[in-house]
């Protein structure tokens, strides 16, 4: 537990803090050439003439098809797995089980705790037991039938309340009363402030699981060189983070190691790890000398898992006029067989409720929960979109109680710019208030809210989410990003970075700067990110990092080569480089207009003074955060802000939602390629449309219960409705030219916007995702739904 | 041996014909733009064109198909088209479009969409916003939130409606909406021998679209026998005082029929059912045939009152009520080695909606879905037929609650009488669809909305 601060109001809120400057970070730019115009992403004519490679596309010359054997129990001893038979059929070239890898692999350092493949227990339905390369599919599947595997059943646990019961059998020997992690955090004098709060709201909330049903399944690919060094192709959105597990667990010299990613199909958080079937893909590859190729299943991709955490939340809510909000929230995370991220969620789940609004007094307790499940992960908004959901359905509430409204209500509370939430997450640029303006001006709120015929709603929500994280998941003292530029004699600028590009356009974005700041037509830049044998070391596509991160990098390295090139034309021009600028393709002097070369002349002419040019850059992160137990997660050098406005008819005879439109306004500093904001914008309202609407990631006794896309519903085209993106810029001092993220908090605000759009239609509040249509034609037929603002006898 | 087009390429090829289309494309002919995103039809990634020739017209009529679904053996005599097959030097205006409006994130389903709407701008259909929309139900796009997607459909419309003078071929190729070599294809697809559908013994194959998702490894191994749309075939005509629909018609035979003009909304009842591209392949025998208790088309032709043909050599060996095909669970009156040749449907005047609610308006399988057909004769409902499916083991014939209106003159009691009964006549359960409860609502609610629609105000009495 944290003592607060005497006077929180003083401290936390009011008090312009001077912030000391990162050198790392580059947001003094105003006027811009290329930020802020949309040029086609580089891969964009790949990818719409099918030539874009993906994993599975590649092929490799005597390639062995890898396959998994999966278990079929939910929790048990494995007493046997034999190999011997399955090694006997023609065209099998090995077979491995978890007795030939010693380490245990996880993302966070702490808690590795999942075998590469099951050894002495299996903790889930479909957890991978033994790996086999084969000449052919067939050959491969037939050698799985021939593993002799032996299961001792245990009592197996299937939702968090089960897995807790004193004295069950534990999923993990080292967690008693299988819990995984718990948070326990308290800011303020919570009992006191709900003593004298004005109004109180409370509800108990579910957040069904979802995953992320990226379109792309996984995939691996691995070869090992004549030259002994290995090469691993991999659909992931961590590279990095895959090299080192290689290393680790293969007991390979890291430099002998390349990991290349190739396209990915999507990720949204759910290829955010190293996994299993990678690093049997390496031993196999390792093991016949030929290449091994992994391409899984949808149904395999769904067992993987790794999807959002199902969440019971209590919350309560009280009101202080002249403080903010009292909070006092409880969670339970239903986190599957295995660690994954889950310490991580635990934490994000509980940090970002503090902020947003006024929040001087809260309590926090969460427990993650073992069950034998697939593993929960991260999605897209990574632990925080469930808790956001229940405070947006709570604070709609609160509104309706005090009878004010819900836009003004949200501005009055608004925790602004410069602040610092009670939990110690320190607030530099925030355009929340612009985007409850904007969004509210667009949509029509004040024309619609409580105004339109009994079936049709109109609901707002508010959220925000970081921009990376301060402390990286591997504590390290390197940088989070690294960047080298190329200079060559051709005019051709390169620049290498293992920022992963998903699909989200990363590549596009450090293009965009590397020329900005160079001043040059972005078509002779040209970003380099797929391979670790060239391009340094990025953490990664998660916790929407890239942006800020790789971003404030690529700028330093820019900045470091366009002076290598000013101080020889300067030179030159007997002249210094203040009196030099770089536009349009050309170097200008500021004082003699009549003086001017193209950039590629200045660039050959450097070279010839210089050597070979290049650069390098690197961004790491502030350190900030409070000193509690737990307080380097969630802090983040940039926030973004995000305010959704969802219009909706409910189908009285049916039940159905029928979505109309969306309006979000989302604050993301700056937008450096606007189009790729509006798409991130758009895909995460999207995403969020549907786990309000129909996503549903359903186990049966521990079986997934229907493992494919027709039964994990996405909305089609037809289903959505209009999105409607505002981009609001408040550009922020950490950011590269004040740029945030856009990437995943634009999904929260969907969940408890449409919630509340239906309670706007008919009267029902619904504390349970998704919002299926059975429940909502049941309450419609019992009567109780009415048009809330209207007496009831009239709607 | 199967002959047929792939791109530019004639093919000839021994593979098994229930091979899965989008398997050889990609393992056979290394042509790896089409994607394998769910191998079951529900996302779209692996969407290719299929073109049929006309032998009357010499015309070729594309369609975008689900190629993870659709067997081999089915392609011979036609052209398939893959996105490599599209321009080779210089991206088409779909392809322009889709990079211009930032309409590709991850681009793994980007083939897919850029292939359905090569089929609408192919196609004949209307050339609306509306309808480039729904050219592309079938496709799954998890990046973008399909809003630039809806751009573009607005561009590939305006640019289409400008470009062509003529929608036709030359037209397109000049325009470069598909290579030149597309001239040549019509010329080269009559020249391919016809085989005769239907020939040989084993397990009748058509659209694919329930055997390739419920037995795709044995179905290879099996000998099978293809029953699928023979190009240029009148699937549904009229005969006498009735319709003849073919088993092997395909959904969106059925969509387009002009047999159907009399049913308001028809083609809006029938994009209910799935999507575009397996709607272009699924057929009626094979809905008929998976004997689902919820099956779309099972229920919308027992409410047209149709009667089955069944036989193992003749259409006509036996013909029944559809209402006595559906014995049981999965239980149907059919015999060994006996196929469903198709189906007759009474004509008459008479007014006709089919309805479906599921989780998800379109790309779903129904929660319930109905259909009603009623016959008027001097303010008196002279016949009904109704049926509902998703309450019952099998697709239910409402036969109390049909006959029980029969004679009657339509009023609010008798309706709700009809309702009581109908109530009585299911038995829904619980399921992955939705709860016996909300399929109990949503069934009176769906009647409730049928006596609404079907009988018009002055014809009910108050």
């Amino acid at each position: 537990m944290v003592k607060p601060p005497d006077d929180p109001r003083t401290l936390h809120y009011l008090n312009e803090r001077i912030i000391p400057r990162n050198q790392d970070c580059h947001s003094d730019k105003t006027a811009f050439s290329v930020v802020g115009k949309t040029y086609p992403k580089p891969d964009a004519y790949e990818k719409v003439t099918g030539k874009a490679r993906y994993t599975a596309d590649l092929k490799r010359p005597r390639c062995l098809v890898g396959k998994l054997l999966r278990s079929t129990h939910a929790h048990a001893r494995l007493v046997r797995v034999d190999v011997s038979k399955a090694l006997q059929i023609p065209g099998v070239f090995a077979c491995v089980s978890g007795s030939d890898f010693g380490e245990l692999i996880g993302i966070i350092p702490w808690t590795k705790d999942e075998p590469v493949l099951a050894k002495d227990v299996v903790r889930y339905i479909g957890e991978p037991i033994a790996a086999v390369a084969a000449t052919s599919e067939s050959v491969a599947q037939q050698a799985l039938a021939c593993i002799d595997v032996h299961y001792e059943p245990f009592t197996a646990h299937f939702s968090p309340e089960q897995a807790m019961v004193p004295d069950a059998v534990l999923i993990h020997s080292q967690a008693p009363g299988n819990a995984s992690k718990s948070v326990d955090w308290e800011f303020g004098e919570v009992d006191s402030a709900f003593a004298r709060s004005q109004v109180e709201v409370s509800g108990n909330f579910h957040f069904e699981a979802t995953t992320h049903a990226a379109l792309e399944t996984h995939a691996v690919l691995a070869e090992m060189g004549a030259d002994g060094r290995l090469c691993v192709w991999s659909s992931t959105q961590t590279p990095y983070y895959l090299h080192r597990e290689l290393a680790t667990v293969l007991g390979m010299p890291a430099h002998q190691i390349r990991v290349i990613r190739p396209h990915i199909g999507g990720g949204f958080g759910g290829k955010s790890e190293p996994f299993g079937h990678e690093i049997c893909a390496a031993y196999l590859a390792k093991q016949t000398g030929r290449p091994v190729k992994f391409v899984f299943s949808r149904e395999e991709t769904f067992l993987t898992h790794r999807g959002r955490h199902a969440m019971d939340m209590d919350l309560r809510i009280g009101y202080l006029p002249d403080e903010g909000l009292v909070m006092d929230y409880q969670a339970l995370l239903d986190g599957g067989a295995y660690s994954s991220y889950g310490m991580i969620t635990t934490y994000y789940a509980g940090t970002l409720n503090a902020g947003l609004y006024r929040v001087p007094h809260y309590r926090w307790k969460s427990q993650r929960v073992f069950t034998n499940k697939p593993p929960a992960g991260p999605k897209r908004g990574h632990g925080t979109v469930q808790p956001r959901f229940a405070i947006e359905c709570l604070v709609d509430q609160l509104c309706e109680k005090l009878g004010r409204d819900p836009i003004a209500f949200r501005r009055e509370l608004a925790l602004g710019p410069n602040t610092e939430t009670v939990n110690g997450l320190r607030i530099g640029s925030s355009g929340f208030v612009t985007c409850l303006e904007k969004s509210a001006d667009q949509s029509g709120w004040y024309q619609k809210f409580r105004k339109m015929p009994f079936g049709h709603g109109i609901g707002i929500a508010g959220s925000w989410y970081l921009s990376g994280t301060n402390y990286p998941i591997n504590p390290e003292s390197n940088p989070q990003s690294n960047v080298q530029i190329k200079a060559d004699r051709s005019g051709l600028i390169t620049l290498f970075c293992g920022a992963a590009d998903i699909g989200q356009g990363s590549d596009a974005m450090l293009r965009h700067l590397l020329a900005e700041e160079l001043g040059v037509d972005p078509n002779r830049c040209k970003v380099e990110s797929q391979d670790s044998d060239i391009c340094p070391v990025d953490l990664g596509s998660y916790s929407s990092r890239v942006t800020l991160m790789a971003g404030n990098a690529a700028i330093s390295a820019a900045r470091h080569l366009k002076n290598q090139i000013l101080q020889v034309i300067a030179q030159d021009w007997h002249s210094s480089t203040k009196q030099l600028m770089i536009a349009d393709d050309r170097v200008f002097h500021l004082d003699r207009p009549e003086q001017s070369m193209s950039f590629v002349t200045a660039l050959n002419r450097a070279e010839s003074v210089l050597g070979a040019l290049g650069s390098t850059g690197s961004y790491n992160s502030p350190n900030r955060g409070g000193l509690y137990r737990g307080a380097l997660v969630g802090p983040s050098p940039a926030y973004s802000f995000t305010v959704h406005i969802a219009e909706l008819e409910v189908d009285l005879n049916s039940g159905q939602i029928k979505m109309k439109r969306i309006v979000a306004a989302h604050d993301c500093g700056r937008a450096i390629h606007p189009q790729l904001v509006e798409g991130q914008i758009e895909g995460s309202v999207y995403m969020g449309m549907g786990e309000a609407l129909l996503e549903r990631y359903e186990t049966a006794k521990g079986l997934i219960s229907q493992p494919n896309l027709l039964e994990y519903k996405m909305p089609t085209i037809l289903d959505v409705g209009t999105i409607e993106s505002i981009i609001v810029e408040s550009p922020d001092p950490d950011g590269p030219y004040g740029a945030k993220e856009a990437g995943e908090g634009p999904l929260h605000a969907a969940i408890p916007a449409i919630a509340n759009a239906i309670y706007d239609a008919i009267g029902l509040r619904l504390y349970q995702t998704p919002f299926e249509p059975g429940q909502i034609l049941k309450a419609l037929e019992s009567g109780h739904c009415y048009k809330p603002g209207l007496p009831r006898e009239l709607s | 041996m199967i002959q047929f087009y792939l791109n530019d390429q004639r093919v000839e090829t021994d593979a098994a014909p229930a091979t899965p289309l989008l398997d050889f494309i990609r393992t056979h002919r290394d042509l790896v733009g089409t994607k394998a995103g769910c191998r079951e039809g529900d996302c779209g990634a692996c969407c290719v064109l299929l073109g049929y020739l006309d032998p009357q017209s010499k015309h070729v009529s594309y369609q975008s198909i689900t190629s993870c679904l659709f067997p081999l053996g089915n392609v011979h005599g036609t052209h398939v088209v893959t996105v490599e097959g599209l321009q080779e030097i210089a991206p088409n205006p779909v392809q322009t479009a889709m990079v211009t409006r930032g309409a590709t994130q991850c681009g793994f389903c980007t083939p897919g969409f850029v292939m359905s709407w090569m089929a609408f701008a192919l196609g004949d259909g209307a050339l609306t916003g509306q309808a480039a929309e729904q050219a592309i139900d079938g496709n799954i796009c998890r990046c973008t939130g399909y809003q630039s997607l809806k751009q573009v459909a607005q561009d590939l419309t305006a640019e289409l409606n400008r470009s062509l003078g003529q929608r036709d071929l030359s037209g397109l190729v000049s325009a470069c909406w598909v290579p030149a070599y597309f001239r040549d294809i019509p010329g080269q697809l009559a020249a391919i021998p016809a085989v005769s559908a239907g020939s040989g013994s084993g397990r009748f194959l058509a659209g694919g679209t329930d055997l390739l998702v419920q037995i795709p490894e044995q179905i290879q191994e099996e000998s099978v026998v293809l029953v699928h749309r023979q190009p240029g075939k009148r699937s549904i005509r009229e005969q006498g005082d009735s319709l003849w629909v073919d088993g092997s018609a395909t959904v969106t035979d059925l969509l387009n029929s002009p047999c159907f003009d009399w049913i308001p909304n028809w083609t809006d009842q029938l994009r209910l059912i799935s999507s575009t591209p397996i709607r272009n392949i699924a057929t009626v025998a094979g809905n008929l045939a998976n004997a689902s208790p919820i099956g779309d088309l099972s229920i919308l032709f027992l409410a047209m009152d149709a009667e089955i043909s069944v036989g193992i050599h003749e259409p006509d060996e036996r013909r029944f009520p559809l209402a006595d095909f559906f014995l049981d669970y999965k239980k149907l009156l059919l015999n060994p080695g006996e196929r469903i040749w198709g189906l007759t449907i009474p004509k008459g005047d008479s007014r006709f909606q089919f309805l479906k609610v599921s989780k998800r308006t379109y790309l779903d399988i129904a929660s319930v879905n109905s259909a009603m057909r009623i016959w008027l004769k001097d303010n008196h409902i002279q016949r009904v037929a109704l049926a509902a499916g998703g309450v019952a083991p099998v697709p239910l014939y409402l036969r109390e609650t049909s006959r029980f209106l029969e004679g009657k003159k339509p009023d609010a009691q008798i309706f709700e009488q009809a309702l009581a009964i109908a109530n009585r006549e299911i038995a829904p359960i619980s399921d992955v669809r939705g709860s016996a409860e909300y399929k109990r609502l949503l069934l009176t609610q769906q009647l409730k909305v049928h006596f609404e629609t079907l009988f018009r105000d002055e014809e009910v009495a108050v």
